[in-house]
Order: C-alpha cells, then structure tokens, then sequence
C-alpha cells in the first residue's frame, strides 16, 4: 500500500521549483479554460463542423498508423518519391501509440462522474421531496461517500492523530473497507447476476415451447451441448470405446464436432454479416454521416 | 396426461426450491473426481502456456467482476498454478473497477498457497480503462510507459517480474479472462499483427462464439468457463484435488439434466393441453 | 479488530446480503430495494475512490506535479464531458465524445483486416485426406454458404436456388443458437452455484461455529422475535384491509 501525499508541490522534480511549477500548472489551466471559453463562444453555424473535425481526427490517427506504409516503397533500385517522408509519418504514428494510450486512459477517466452525477440528480429528488421509499436514496448516498472515504482513508495516515492512534484508525478504515468490499460488493453484483438461472428455470418449464421442426432442432441441439459439456454426458455414454468409429458416438465427441463444425460455420457467417455492418457503420460515424436521436441533435 | 397439464400451473417457486436442492447436493458432497475428457482447446491453451520462453511474460488480462466470479475465478486459478510451477512470470490487470480488487485478492490467495513472491514471479497491474485500443496498441510498442505502475504505485522498473518487458517482444502470451469479450481487440492490435499467442477464457455465454477464431488460429486455446477450468485443472496434476471447480462441474450436471427433464415435462404438458382443446400460452420457440 | 472477526463479519454480511436479493424470488418487497440501492451506492462510490487510487493519482496526479505541467490539459479536456449538463453548452461534449467514438471508429479498418481476413483465409479449405475430414468439409461448406445467403436482405430471395439455400440456413442456424443457448445455461447456472456454494460451504459452517456463543443465541432470539412480530403485524394488517375492501363493494 502506498501512502498518498496530498501536499503535492514538494513532490516537484528538480527541474522546477515549487512556485514556478505552480505557475506553469495555472498558466496551463488559464490557457484551458480560455480554450473552453473560446468553444462556448462558437457559433452555432460553426459548432457541427468542430464535433465533424475532431471525430475525424480522432479516427484519422488509427486509420493512417494502420493504412500508411511503414517502410519507403521501391521499385527495383529505385525509391518512390515521398516514400520516405510517409513511412517517417507511419512510423511517427505509431512511436506515439504509447502516449495516445496514455492520454485517452486519463481523459477517459475523467468521465468517471458523469454516471454518478445522473445518480444523484435521481436520488437527490428523492430525498429533497420525500417521495415513496426516499429512505432508499438516503441509503445510497450514506453508503456512497462511506465506502469512497474508507478507500482514501485506509492509504493515508491521519498524523493529527498521533502516530499510534493514526495506524489503528488506517488498520480500521481497511477492515471496514474489506467488510463493505468483501462482504456487500461481491456478494450483491454475484448475487444479483445469478438471479438469472432462476429466470432460465421458470422459463424452462413455462415458456420453452417445441412447435415447430426448427425449435425442435435447436432444442436437440442444446440438449446434446448441454450434456456433453459436463461430465454426466461423458458418463451416460462412457459404455462405448474411447477408441475406434464407435467412439465418435461418445456424446462428449458428438458435442465437440457439433461446436467445431456446425456450430463454427454458422458463427462464422454471422460475423462475415456482422463484421461488415459494423466496417459500414464505423465508416459512417467516422465522417459523420451517420443520423440518428443523438447524432442528428441541435448544436 | 390430466396430471402432466395439472403440472403447467405449478408455482415457479416451487422450481426455485427444487433447483437450489439439486444443485445443493452435489455442492455438499464436493466430489473430487474431475472429467477424464480434456477438449483439444484446453489442451492446446496448456501446451501454449508450457512453451512460453524464458524471458518472456504472460499477460493475464482480467474483464471480469463478482458477477461471473464464480466462471471467471477458477480459470484465473488453473492457468497462475500452472505459471507458478513452471517458474513463468506473469502480470494481471484488470479493465474492471470491482475485478481490479477481486482478481488481487484471488491472486493472492493463490500466490500464498504455491509459495511465490509478489514482485519477483508475478505483479499485479491495477485497474485500466479509456480507449482499449490504444492501450492495448500502446502496450505492445512501450509497455512501461503505458502500463506505468503496479497497482501499489510501485514503478514496473523496480519489480524483477516486469522490469525486463519494454514491448512486444518480451510478451510470451496474453490471456484474455473474460466477461464482456476485449478478444477483438487483443487479435487486432497485439496477437495477430505480432505474432503472439491467445488463449481465450471466457464465460460460458460467450464460449460458443469463439470456435471460429480458433479455427483460424487467431486464438490457440480456449478454456470454456469452468468446465474449462476444470479441465485444465487435470492437466495441471489437479485432478483429484476438491477444487470448487470440480464441484461446480458436477452441480452443473444436475442442473442441466433438471432442465432438460423441465423443458420435456414442460413440452408434454403443453401436448396434453393440446389434444385436450386447451390453450396454455407460452411464447413461440422458433 | 482481529482478521477472524473481520472475516466472520463479511461473510455474515455477504450472507445477508444474498438473501436480501434472493428475496425477491418469493416477492417483490422492501428489503430487497433498500439492499438494491445499497449495492448502487457502494459500486458508484468504490467506482471512483479505485478510478483516482489506480489511475488518476498514479498516472496524472503524480507526473503533473512532479514536473510534467502539462497534463493540466487532461483535466481541461476531461471537464468537457460536464457540459452535456449544460443546456446551452451541451455541443461541448459531443466534441470529447466524438473524438472518443473517431478513435473506436478509426481503428476499425486494422480490426476488420486482422479479426476477418484470417477468418476468410481459413474458410477455404481443401476437400481433401481422409474421409471424415472430406465429411467434415463439405458439411462447413455447405452450412457456411446456406447460413450466409440467409442474411442476403439487398434483394428478394425470388430465385429456387437462393430461395432454398437460404431457407436450408435458417435450419442451419438453428444449430448455432442452439450451442448458444446450451452453453448460456450452462454460464448461468454457474453464477447460481457459486452463490450456493458459498450459502452452503461457508455460511453454515460460520453459522455453526458462531452457534456456541451467547451473543449469536441471544443476536438470534431477537432477530426471530423481530421477525414474528413484523410478520403478525402485516398479517393483522392485510386482514384489516382486506375487511375495509369488501366492507366498501
């Protein structure tokens, strides 16, 4: 476990010192904040092709990093002008692979509240105007804030708190972290999840009805899949030789062909189908062509 | 056949309660015994793992949270035994908040039990989010930078099990442990274009999917949920061991000849309703 | 707080909790939705305490005042998310969010070349060596192309040949969701016994090692009293309103 320090300037390299690093930092922020104040200023007229440009770029780095050569293109002895210049873009392209990654990665975790924000917004209501079952909401935001500030306080030291008093408060904060972890996380996501074998049971009985050959075939199907995936199938069919022709009636073989060859082709041309809708369909967002409730909505 | 319709109406929780019986009695005898049948795709994901290099790692990349820990965790298990006894570094990372912390705690619970040491034979990576293909492309051109630091804060630089790996190259094979599927990703910006082998280990619902990538070569192993674990279990030497996988797997026979024995009574009553003039309802099926 | 304390204490709650959502099974009721929210609050909450503690602190916090100032312009970026907030500034996040979804659609060209063509390559197989094999193939090639002409929307199927094949790989199809859906009861059935497995292989052997102590007989005196009191009142309760209801008709 690693201790934060939230005192953060005297972390500073030293290529700046506190102040300067400080300065550049507000500088930075000042220049973004007039860049976000430049956007709000856009006019409407110019707003779509922003969002059109940025979309593009963004698609563009990927698009050129695959597409472009990476190595001058010769004919004989002789090099294709611009050649070089492009593999040197290409391979550019790709040296900054890594800090694209990273940049994406920290932005992208950037959005971290936005679920959250439409969440309280709800549960926030609730609360304000007592509204049935408000108790509820209640819970969610006590439960919230405790299990996120148990997590920060079980990785730092409260030194007001003396130096004995602040290691048993960090051992506390990490068993209730723990207990709120282990103990209610876990067990509602699994336990919520599970509830969908029950649903498949009731189904089973009430709902899964064989009216037709084809229901029938897939039926069987499943069935076989189904036994022959566990060991009771290899058991109901363990009289017949593990070797021979015979064997391949063994119903864990015929599950195996069924999944490698059957199964594999028809997967295969879904996919095939699959694979160029979404070519299409990425195409089409990638040059903004794609209409839509969101894509087609005022700017 | 007046039975058999009688039976149509029966209250859905009173199948709730037989499901949690029959699956309660193989989960309280915990047999041992695992399958003697080994599909090829497991045993080609163990020959894969194997013959990793020295000098080179295996990337276990982790989508998964508590929701599929009971399918997702003992193929976690099978395949670090199986590094541990062959001395094969390994990192885990996870694109789940909740997985980050579970797969830890599973991790560490199986580094205790083999007697390896964090840091040295294996290192955990933390959570990772944001535009999964240019971390994944990112990692395979400079995987220190990218991946930057152990869960702990501790920089790779300073851990022997991860020190060493700069890109690509000193990547032996990736292990996608999965619930929501990142193989697309894997095969196209790491596995194909470089060369790497994949093992795939998703949850059952997404195994059925996967037989064309192998096919192809895209993936060179498969472990289809926890009967894949399992199976990979007997060829770990774990093949009497009282694993829950194994007990899993025997629950998972009862379960699915109990369904298969409702989808039947369910269809006969739905004939006996038939011939007798009466419409039961029920949604089509094909 | 010793380990074997804390230890009893999680799998006591992860026992309660299970229950509490398993309840629902019987009925839909309180319990269940105060413990529904509960398991909403905690996942938002660990959700951005493990988003800062593993990503954010290391991979910007850190860098930036250590010396790298500009990654202040991650932050700036970051915020445009925000603006969807805004009804008059809203096109600032579509800006951010389209840059995301350019990244997702740029890198398609590489996915489709190396996820596809390999699948197109090892599609053409040779009818050829031993005669299961043979068998083998030609069934591939037979439900590949009828299961492909199926999804052949851009025109009517009019002709026999087409109309026949596709037809053949409707049947064809069935096979495949037929693995589907065998192999997804398979996956959900699983997530079932783990949770039984922990109900059974932890929770009562806790429940009978806690048994012997005084605090968990008189904990669980209590509890069955609260219970049969809450379950007499509901009972006196439904029966009065079902008075009143046929005392109004």
């Amino acid at each position: 476990m690693h201790s934060l320090n939230y005192i953060p300037l005297a972390l500073a390299s030293g290529r700046y010192s506190s102040l300067i690093l400080l300065a550049y930092i507000l500088g930075a922020l000042v220049i973004g904040i007039a860049f976000l104040a430049g956007l709000m200023a856009t006019p409407p007229r110019y707003r779509k092709i922003v969002v059109m440009l940025v979309t593009f770029a963004g698609g563009l780095y990927f698009s050129l990093e695959f597409l472009l050569p990476h190595n001058p293109i010769y004919i004989g002895k002789y090099m294709i002008p611009g050649s070089r210049g492009v593999a040197n873009l290409a391979n550019g392209l790709t040296a900054a692979k890594p800090s694209v990654a990273d940049w994406a990665m920290i932005i992208g975790s950037f959005a971290l509240l936005l679920g959250v924000s439409n969440l309280f917004q709800i549960h926030g209501k609730a609360v304000r105007k007592k509204t049935p079952g408000w108790y509820n909401s209640l819970a969610f935001f006590i439960t919230f804030f405790l299990i996120m500030i148990v997590g920060f306080l079980k990785d730092y030291k409260l030194g007001f708190l003396g130096s004995h008093n602040a290691a048993a408060f960090q051992a506390g904060s990490g068993n209730l972290y723990n207990i709120l972890f282990n103990g209610f996380v876990q067990s509602l996501d699994a336990t919520m999840f599970s509830l969908i074998a029950f649903y498949i049971v009731s189904a089973a009985y009430r709902a899964f009805r064989v009216k037709s050959a084809e229901a029938a075939l897939m039926m069987g199907t499943a069935g076989v899949i189904m036994l022959g995936l566990v060991p009771v199938g290899a058991w109901l069919t363990n009289w017949l030789p593990h070797t021979g022709f015979f064997a391949s009636m063994r119903l864990e073989q015929i599950t195996y062909w069924l999944l490698i060859w059957p199964n594999m082709a028809v997967q295969r041309a879904i996919d095939f189908g699959l694979g160029i809708g979404a070519l299409a369909m990425s195409l089409r967002i990638w040059l903004s062509l794609e209409r839509g409730s969101f894509f087609d909505r005022q700017l | 056949m007046n039975l058999l319709f009688k039976l149509q109406s029966i209250d859905r929780r009173i199948l709730y309660v037989l499901i949690a019986v029959v699956l309660a009695v193989p989960l309280l005898k915990r047999p041992s015994k695992h399958p003697d049948n080994v599909f090829p795709e497991v045993r080609n994901a163990y020959n894969v793992i194997d013959s990793v290099p020295k000098g080179k790692i295996v990337l276990l990349s982790c989508s998964w949270g508590a929701g599929t820990k009971a399918e997702n965790e003992p193929q976690l298990d099978a395949l670090m035994r199986h590094m541990f006894q062959k001395h094969i570094k390994f990192v885990v990372f996870s694109w789940d908040a909740a997985g980050s912390e579970i797969t830890y705690q599973s991790a560490k619970r199986i580094q205790d039990d083999m007697h390896a040491k964090y840091g040295v034979d294996w290192a955990h990576l933390g959570y990772k989010t944001g535009a999964t293909n240019a971390i994944i492309s990112g990692m395979g051109e400079n995987f220190q930078k990218v991946m930057g630091q152990d869960r702990f804060g501790v920089k790779l630089s300073k851990l022997p099990a991860v020190s060493f790996v700069k890109n690509y190259k000193q990547i032996g094979a990736v292990v996608d442990i999965t619930s929501v599927s990142l193989m697309g990703y894997w095969i196209s910006y790491l596995t194909t274009p470089k060369n790497i082998p994949l093992i795939y280990c998703p949850t059952a619902v997404m195994s059925a999917g996967a037989y064309q990538y192998l096919d192809s070569g895209q993936l060179r192993g498969m472990l289809n949920g926890v009967m894949g674990a399992v199976q990979y279990e007997t060829l770990i030497g774990r093949g009497h061991a009282r694993t829950d996988a194994a007990a899993t797997s025997w629950a998972l026979s009862a379960a699915h000849i109990f369904i298969i024995l409702l989808i039947v009574l369910g269809n006969l009553g739905y004939l006996a309703a038939k011939r007798a003039g009466i419409h039961t309802g029920g949604p089509r099926v094909g | 707080m010793d380990k074997s304390l804390v230890n009893s204490i999680t799998i006591w709650a992860a026992a309660l909790c299970t229950l509490a959502i398993y309840s629902v099974l019987y009925k839909e009721n309180k319990f269940y939705r105060f413990f529904e929210h509960i398991f909403i609050g905690l996942y938002g909450g660990y959700g951005v305490y493990i988003t800062w503690h593993e990503i954010l602190y290391p991979k910007w916090w850190q860098p930036m005042v250590g010396g790298q100032w500009w990654w202040i312009f991650a932050a700036v970026i970051g915020s445009m998310f925000y603006f969807m907030y805004s009804s008059k500034h809203a096109w600032i996040s579509r800006v951010i969010f389209g840059l995301f979804m350019g990244f997702a659609a740029g890198g398609t060209f590489r996915e489709f070349y190396e996820t596809y063509w390999p699948q197109m390559a090892s599609s053409m197989k040779p009818i050829a060596g031993t005669v299961p094999n043979i068998i083998n193939v030609v069934v591939f090639y037979v439900i590949l192309l009828a299961a492909m002409s199926y999804f052949f929307f851009s025109f009517e199927h009019k002709s026999v040949a087409i109309k026949s094949t596709a037809a053949a790989g409707r049947w064809f199809l069935m096979i495949g969701f037929g693995a589907m859906f065998g192999a997804t009861v398979m996956g959900r059935m699983t997530l079932f016994i783990g949770r039984l497995n922990f109900l059974l292989n932890q929770w009562v052997p806790e429940v009978q090692s806690d048994i012997q102590y005084p605090w968990f007989q008189i904990t669980s005196l209590i509890a069955l009293l609260v219970l049969i009191a809450v379950g007499i009142f509901y009972i006196i309760r439904n029966r009065r309103y079902a008075k009143r209801a046929k005392e109004e008709t």
